[in-house]
């Protein structure tokens, strides 16, 4: 048990001794390639990393609201409502119809903006 | 968009200190942003709940339309990110021309209320990223015809199922039993272009003020200014240099000599303008400062934080995380936010964290070390137990007595140099100069010998650089050698006196 934990180890340590000789010189690759090359890494070896920041982003700009992140929810939801039973006659053809499109729309404004 | 803007300028903190693929910063905004929309997403649940609106098949399309706006934001963000961090009037244009696309895009009216204008929405590139993720639900008007969210599905799915496979981590940071590590430096130059064209002009203006037009000369050669007067200033400036296994080395220098640039290279954060480094074996630096620290997180979550920006996995942060906060000491404050905590605590979870690693190249900028008596006692120990366990420790410090401790070798930098005679051994070490023939030596009163001063006679000074001193006053880098009862003396600060004149290379 101790010996293949040993052994293993080592395997560890001779993979990690593969990746460890750092060449730091001006890049010679086309900018490009070294442009997807650094989105490759940042896949690869830190997803980790960027998966756990990303929810401490959000998850502190609510911290000590009692609701959470669902106050992104929320006020979103307000808008939504106001801005579709307001408009919906200005632009016709029924709440029903008109406050499902906003909302959609809206939302998707948000993520890509 | 309008984050990824903001992407490298508000992660440039970090950046300075994580030696890491740019891309990181652009996939955590965009991670962030798909959490919001998946808050968000409620909304939509609720109020297709309200008006009966039953999901179908097309409701699917809403996950390759989505990925297929992720992926747009990684080259959104990797290009405006970059144009932003460069030119800073781009992030009000962003934002500017943001706010009227949202005017211009079919979000508050139809896009059948405009006949005759269809053109301000088909030529939209906004209308078909918002159209792609509203064809959930069926509000879209040409969800149908867009092949382009579906178009990606294969590569999204895979994407999607990386995400949630183990992730197979890099170990990059984990403890080595002594494999022989080496770092070598040949030729090496890093400088800083400074985009900053305000305080640039009038400090021309002031300056031909003063000087009556005449531009001041720079002693040190340091600044230089480009055709298209773009300012850098050569922080490293062709550095040579070898440190092989079992050395322990000490820079030494004034604020602004290039220390911590020089670490921040062998870190990897910093890629040489040229020249060429090599570093063999794991670095590990500890920089202090707040990387991945987060006021408003707890210490516990700031542990876990701190501990992923360092290369370890969430396992391996589980596994160190009571060990960590046992060092530390904090207690039940562990689990308080980090904003509560005074400055000792701080510094207590900053160093514990920091030193959970086993490096074998150990890299130490000042700074760290604060906290009471005792805890400052139990950080040497275990900082020198760091040392001791790493192949090379570097250790940029004003404090003679760590560089009496720790290291092997003390070498001067002056103003982005180090040259060859700038090396000095504290015991017997293996450093060697990239080229030992061309060391000078100094003489043990901390003067150059006669003959072997860089520019001449150490004891007048140089002619081509009238302003500045002489070689010769150095402040003598003696280390381990003082007598135990001359201690006063050795509270001196360490660095050179004086700025030497730059031609000595």
């Amino acid at each position: 048990m101790d010996a293949q934990s040993n052994a293993s180890e080592a395997a560890l340590d001779q993979a990690r001794r593969k990746r460890s000789r750092l060449v730091q010189t001006i890049d010679p690759a086309f900018p490009g390639v070294r442009g997807l090359r650094d989105l490759w890494q940042g896949w690869r070896d830190y997803r980790e990393l960027w998966l756990t920041v990303g929810l401490f982003d959000v998850r502190k700009r609510y911290r000590r609201s009692v609701l959470g992140p669902f106050w992104i929810t929320i006020s979103l939801g307000a808008f939504i409502l106001g801005l579709g039973f307001i408009y919906s006659p200005l632009v016709g053809g029924g709440t029903a119809s008109f406050l499902p499109f906003v909302a959609f729309g809206f939302i998707a404004w948000q993520f890509i903006s | 968009m309008l984050d990824g803007c903001n992407v490298f300028i508000a992660n440039g903190p970090i950046i300075q200190q994580l030696q890491a693929p740019l891309s990181i910063y652009i996939y955590q905004t965009i991670w962030r942003h798909l959490i919001i929309l998946a808050h968000n997403l409620l909304i939509y649940v609720v109020i297709a709940l309200l008006y009966g609106i039953w999901p179908s098949w097309q409701t699917l399309l809403v996950v390759p339309g989505i990925i297929f706006a992720g992926v747009n934001g990684v080259s959104i963000g990797m290009l405006l990110g970059t144009l932003c961090a460069r030119f800073r009037d781009i992030p009000p244009i962003v934002q500017t021309i943001t706010q009227m696309m949202f005017l211009l895009t079919p979000i508050l009216w139809r896009p059948n209320q405009i006949p005759g204008r269809e053109l301000f929405y088909l030529l939209n590139p906004f209308y078909y990223l918002v159209e792609i993720i509203r064809a959930l639900g069926g509000h879209g008007a040409v969800a149908f015809r867009l092949d382009g969210g579906v178009g990606h599905d294969g590569g999204g799915v895979r994407r999607v199922a990386l995400v949630l496979l183990p992730l197979p981590q890099p170990h990059r940071l984990l403890a080595m039993r002594a494999p022989m590590v080496s770092v070598h430096l040949k030729n090496v130059t890093v400088s800083f272009p400074i985009y900053d064209t305000r305080s640039r002009s009038l400090k021309r203006r002031a300056m031909s003020v003063v000087t009556g037009g005449r531009v001041r000369s720079d002693p040190t050669g340091r600044i230089s200014t480009d055709a298209s007067h773009r300012v850098s200033i050569r922080a490293l400036d062709r550095i040579d240099l070898a440190i092989e296994h079992g050395t322990r080395i000490g820079l030494v220098g004034r604020n602004g000599a290039g220390k911590s640039t020089l670490l921040r290279v062998l870190a990897g954060i910093y890629v040489p303008e040229s020249g060429r480094v090599e570093v063999v074996g794991k670095a590990a630096s500890l920089f202090g400062g707040s990387l991945g620290i987060d006021p408003e997180l707890s210490g516990r979550e700031n542990i876990e934080l701190r501990g992923l920006y360092l290369g370890l996995s969430k396992e391996e942060i589980g596994k160190r995380m009571d060990d960590v906060i046992a060092f530390t000491e904090l207690g039940p404050f562990i689990d308080m936010p980090f904003r509560a905590y005074s400055a000792g605590m701080r510094a207590r979870l900053d160093f514990a964290i920091s030193t959970a690693i086993q490096a074998e190249i150990l890299l130490l900028d000042e700074g760290l070390g604060a906290g009471d008596a005792s805890f400052i006692e139990k950080a040497n120990e275990r900082l020198s137990k760091l040392a001791e366990a790493a192949g090379i420790v570097v250790v940029a410090t004003h404090s003679e007595e760590l560089l009496r401790k720790t290291c092997t070798t003390a070498a001067l930098m002056e103003a982005g140099r180090m040259p060859p005679a700038a090396l000095r051994r504290c015991s017997s070490s293996i450093i060697r100069p990239w080229r030992p023939e061309k060391r000078p030596r100094i003489s043990p009163s901390g003067t150059w010998e006669r003959g072997e001063a860089p520019c001449g006679d150490p004891k007048r000074a140089c002619a081509r650089y009238p302003g500045s001193t002489p070689a010769a006053r150095f402040a003598p880098l003696v280390v381990g050698a003082t007598p135990p009862e001359d201690r006063a003396s050795r509270r001196r600060p360490l660095q050179a006196q004086s700025s030497i004149c730059p031609c000595h290379a």
